[in-house]
């Protein structure tokens, strides 16, 4: 209930302000050099919404970004490839996520890769991710125990679980969509 | 049948024919073997034998050639005219002698991550001296396997923590600082622990008379040594122009070689002691092989590893201390693949190259374990000590050591892989 | 005097029995290709050094009418992991193509298939139900046979990039790329391969893997950084049909893996493929031709429970079937994203079973043993 009021409010706010938030160029990235990254780049390109992928971006990169997408969940062979490790990650997550608050430029946090990307590796990455977004997606399988289910609604974001990542394409693309009426 | 019993009545037959029937230990391996097999229903599996009983052709070929070498070189007269030089050197500086002597030990096994030849080659050399400074044999023969042990954990080849990082996709690299800084400290500690009180007593005049009984022979007499030194280290730092022999071809070329720079020696006479001092070892590392072919065919391995995996944490650090080591001492090599890559793996929040680096640490005490206690095996003949269990009781420094510095980087990996800069 | 005969006597009986055991395992099995086939050529066609020797293995090549890329896949890398020898034997034995063009090498290391790793257990074979009875397949092993490549250095330092790693991985195929001409008996395997792919001009490389259930990468899809887009698209597109996919980076730190040095030293998209294989490892329980079909294992089932597998393992275990059906359609989905990204080096290919078609009659029922 207190979430739909959330939600509410949210929905009312944007509505006011008679577009979304959630406005293009997207900057996107990954938070755990997982190549999950590269799934959210085909969405995006199949929706054709306009983004640039950095799988390493820094604070630098949000200048010309007006949402970043965040693709999250570690992976050791990918943190090997980008020679960055897990501390670094989390400090250049924290820094990109922090300025992007501070730019008031809205965040989207995507968990793709199932159970493979949940656990001692990973969870450090989505524990961050799922903290400082303010919109989460989860792909089945990634959430089975309900560990982001429970963040977000500590946090009374809005939660959405989809069978696969191609999914993800229709609510992305109503995020992106200025609501009808302006 | 299941796994546990099977495990269970292998490891009676071992016991049973090893302490009450007297079996050698190779044979004793071989019927444990095959009685595991036979319970567990597969007959007699010849296949699987002759499999499993050339898994470590290798290191029996290393045994052989080595021991002929020894056995040559030793009878040219190089190993008494170098140690009288070593003697006359340093007997006034026993600190400095100790610490040559323990590196000196060492320095095969750094570059072959096997204790086989630290024990046969520089070992050798070293007993003498040890025996004229009045160590007791069994204490001799204690410093030269903990030698051998911390030589073969050392950097720049170990290769109990090359196999574990093999299992795991990672390369072998950022190893070395770690392992020498836990290495060469616990070794030389080890070393003076063991007979620094020998060499301190040691009077100048105590070691005149066998000074003065050899005279000391030329440079040529140890060219073999360098010969065997400059091809095991060239073929590794210029491949380009030193080629692969394999460490047994090397070893004979050495053997060959001393026959032509020192004293007549007995080619046969020579080559029958070696055989004969190889022979117990070799059936050993042939018993070892099948054991583990059986082990692994009817699930026993597996049950092991499982049962260890199975632990909470802190009866998990208990169950790598004793299991690790004793699995390692049926073989250093098997123990780093079969538990080290899965207890790596269950601990994948940790510095991978610190717990590597301490599995291969601990997996290596193996070599001190029954059922082959290879490395206090080998001492034996080296400092003329006949029983096997007086060099092991006498080896409990560098067993502890080694376990201790084994556990604590487990528990601290991360903290210690900081300290080393790795991630 | 007579015990030490009677000794003798049984020791080379022993010897001589289990010897021809041993040598058995040296015949290839035959393989029966379709009617698509085109030209079955040999890897020293490439690499004329490996002629006539045990290093020497078959390449089969499907051309379609139409022309378009060229895919390689390769089967056999490490043969202790059969789905991706029985991946490439199927293919072989359905394959139809219409566009473009494929090849297969289903033992790309076929010295591995004539021996098993010592101390492993592993059966010498192992049987599979067709339309025609039962047919026999060998089981081999991961590394190259020591009679084609011994001894092994105590350190094995990969060429060019100087890599330290043990010294049996001197014998590992997968390790050894981009390969040597003058180099080890593995490292001209890897050679030849290599000079397949730049000869052939292959746009595409499906190395076929399997590993063991407790290991970090499987299930996955393994790519060089230029065939990341394809194998993102292929994995989606699997992950789209409900099986568990994921995509792995190949380290650009780890040397001589097939999609790290074919990808850097060859124009071709390098991409491998993980299954997860009971059989291979470590704690496995009972070792037999049982578990290599069945992939059905108690103490896995045990190990999924404390967390230590990386794909669910239940009582039910993962059967060949579903690897093999796992490495078909891996295959068929990367074909096509590829040509989804590559206009006019599209390769078609038809006959194949499906995912589904395998798993439900099994990939046996899909073999030919008369054509
Ligand atoms: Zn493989």
């Amino acid at each position: 209930m207190r979430r739909l009021f959330v939600l509410a409010i949210f929905i009312s706010a944007v509505l006011a302000n008679g577009q979304t938030p959630y406005q293009t160029p997207v900057l996107l990235t990954t938070g755990g050099q997982s190549a999950d990254g590269l799934f959210m780049k085909n969405v995006l390109t199949k929706e054709g919404i306009e983004f640039q992928y950095k799988p390493l971006a820094t604070v630098a990169d949000l200048d010309s970004a007006k949402t970043l997408i965040m693709v999250i969940g570690g992976s050791s062979k990918g943190l090997g490839a980008a020679r960055i490790s897990a501390e670094d990650e989390i400090a250049r997550m924290t820094a990109l996520l922090d300025s992007a608050a501070a730019k008031r430029i809205p965040v989207i946090a995507a968990h793709l890769g199932g159970k493979n990307r949940r656990g001692s590796l990973s969870d450090p990455f989505n524990d961050l991710g799922v903290q400082k977004s303010n919109h989460f997606f989860v792909v089945k399988g990634g959430d089975d125990d309900g560990y982001f289910k429970k963040r977000t609604n500590v946090r009374k974001i809005p939660y959405l679980m989809v069978d696969k990542t191609a999914d993800l394409g229709a609510p992305l693309k109503q995020l992106f969509t200025k609501p009808a009426g302006e | 049948m299941s796994e546990g019993l099977i495990l269970a009545a292998m490891v009676a037959a071992l016991s049973i024919s090893v302490f009450f029937v007297k079996l050698p230990t190779g044979i004793a391996l071989l019927v444990s073997a095959m009685i595991g097999a036979f319970v567990a229903g597969e007959g007699i599996p010849l296949r699987h034998l002759a499999e499993g009983s050339m898994m470590y052709l290798d290191p029996m070929l290393i045994v052989l050639t080595s021991l002929f070498f020894m056995a040559v070189f030793e009878r040219s007269g190089a190993l008494s005219s170098l140690n009288v030089w070593m003697l006359r050197k340093f007997s006034s500086r026993p600190f400095i002698l100790v610490s040559l002597l323990t590196l000196f030990v060492m320095l095969p096994g750094m570059f072959t991550g096997l204790t086989a030849p630290c024990v046969l080659t520089t070992g050798a050399i070293a007993a003498p001296v040890l025996l004229a400074a009045g160590t007791p044999r069994a204490v001799a023969g204690a410093f030269i396997a903990s030698g051998a042990f911390w030589g073969m954990a050392a950097p720049p080849v170990n290769i109990c923590a090359m196999l574990i990082g093999a299992g795991v996709d990672m390369p072998y690299i950022g190893f070395d600082l770690p392992l020498l800084a836990t290495t060469v400290p616990l070794a030389l500690l080890s070393g003076h622990l063991l007979v620094g009180k020998y060499f301190r007593g040691l009077k100048t005049e105590n070691v005149c008379e066998l000074i003065e009984s050899k005279e000391s022979g030329g440079a040529l007499l140890y060219l073999p040594f360098l010969v065997v030194m400059s091809l095991m280290l060239g073929e590794r730092f210029l491949p380009q122009y030193v080629p692969h022999l394999g460490i047994p071809l090397i070893f004979v070329i050495a053997a060959v070689l001393s026959l032509f720079t020192g004293a007549r020696v007995k080619i046969k006479e020579a080559a029958d002691w070696s055989v004969k001092s190889a022979m117990p070892i070799l059936a050993l590392l042939a018993g070892i092989g099948m054991f583990i072919q059986i082990l692994t065919l009817t699930g026993a391995r597996g049950f092991i590893v499982i049962e260890l995996l199975e632990l909470s944490e802190w009866q998990r650090y208990v169950g790598i201390a004793i299991l690790v080591q004793l699995f390692g001492g049926v073989s250093a090599y098997g123990s780093s693949v079969v538990l080290g890559v899965p207890i790596l793996l269950s601990m994948l929040g940790q510095n991978n190259v610190i717990v590597a680096s301490a599995l291969s640490i601990i997996a290596s005490l193996g070599d001190f374990m029954p059922p082959t206690r290879l490395a206090v095996v080998l001492a034996g003949p080296v400092v003329g000590e006949e029983s096997s269990a007086a060099i092991l009781r006498k080896s409990l420094w560098p067993i502890v050591l080694g376990l201790a510095c084994g556990i604590g980087m487990l528990i601290y990996a991360n903290e210690i892989g900081k300290l080393f800069g790795l991630n | 005097m007579i015990r030490k005969l009677v000794i003798l006597a049984l020791l080379s009986a022993a010897c001589f029995i289990s010897g021809g055991m041993l040598l058995s395992q040296h015949q290839d099995e035959t393989l029966y290709p379709t009617p698509s086939l085109t030209k079955r050529m040999m890897l020293s066609d490439y690499f004329s050094v490996l002629r006539g020797g045990d290093g020497d293995t078959e390449v089969f090549e499907y051309c379609g009418d139409e022309g378009g890329g060229t895919v390689l896949i390769l089967g056999g890398t490490h043969c202790d992991e059969p789905a991706s020898y029985l991946a490439a034997y199927l293919l072989i034995e359905t394959l139809d193509v219409q566009r473009g063009r494929v090849l297969i090498v289903p033992r790309a290391n076929r010295s591995a298939l004539t021996h098993n790793l010592q101390g492993e257990g592993h059966p010498q074979t192992f049987e599979v139900e067709t339309l025609h009875g039962k047919r026999s397949f060998r089981m081999g092993s991961r590394y190259t046979n020591p009679l084609n490549q011994w001894p092994d250095p105590e350190v094995y330092l990969h060429s060019p990039s100087k890599q330290e790693l043990s010294g049996s991985d001197s014998r590992n195929l997968n390790r050894c790329y981009p390969g040597r001409a003058d180099g080890t008996y593995t490292e001209r395997v890897a050679h030849a391969l290599a000079e397949l792919i730049k000869q052939e001009k292959v746009d595409l490389v499906i190395d076929l893997h399997e590993a063991s259930p407790e290991y970090p990468v499987i299930n996955a899809i393994v790519a060089h950084e230029r065939a990341m887009d394809c194998a993102a698209f292929a994995v989606m597109e699997l992950q789209g049909q409900g099986l568990e996919y994921s995509l792995e980076p190949s380290p650009q730190n780890y040397h001589g893996l097939s999609h790290r040095e074919l990808g850097d030293h060859t124009n071709a998209l390098a991409t491998l493929m993980e299954s997860a294989n009971a059989s291979q490892g470590r704690l496995r329980g009972r070792t037999d031709a049982q578990l290599v079909v069945t992939g059905r294992d108690k103490m896995y089932t045990r190990a999924a429970e404390i967390e230590m597998t990386r794909v669910p393992f239940g009582l039910e275990g993962i059967p060949l079937d579903i690897r093999v059906a796992r490495h078909i359609e891996g295959t068929r989905q990367l074909v096509l994203a590829f040509n989804g990204l590559n206009a006019g080096k599209e390769v078609e290919f038809g006959g194949a079973p499906t995912y589904a078609e395998i798993v439900e009659r099994g990939f046996g029922k899909f073999m030919h043993e008369e054509n």
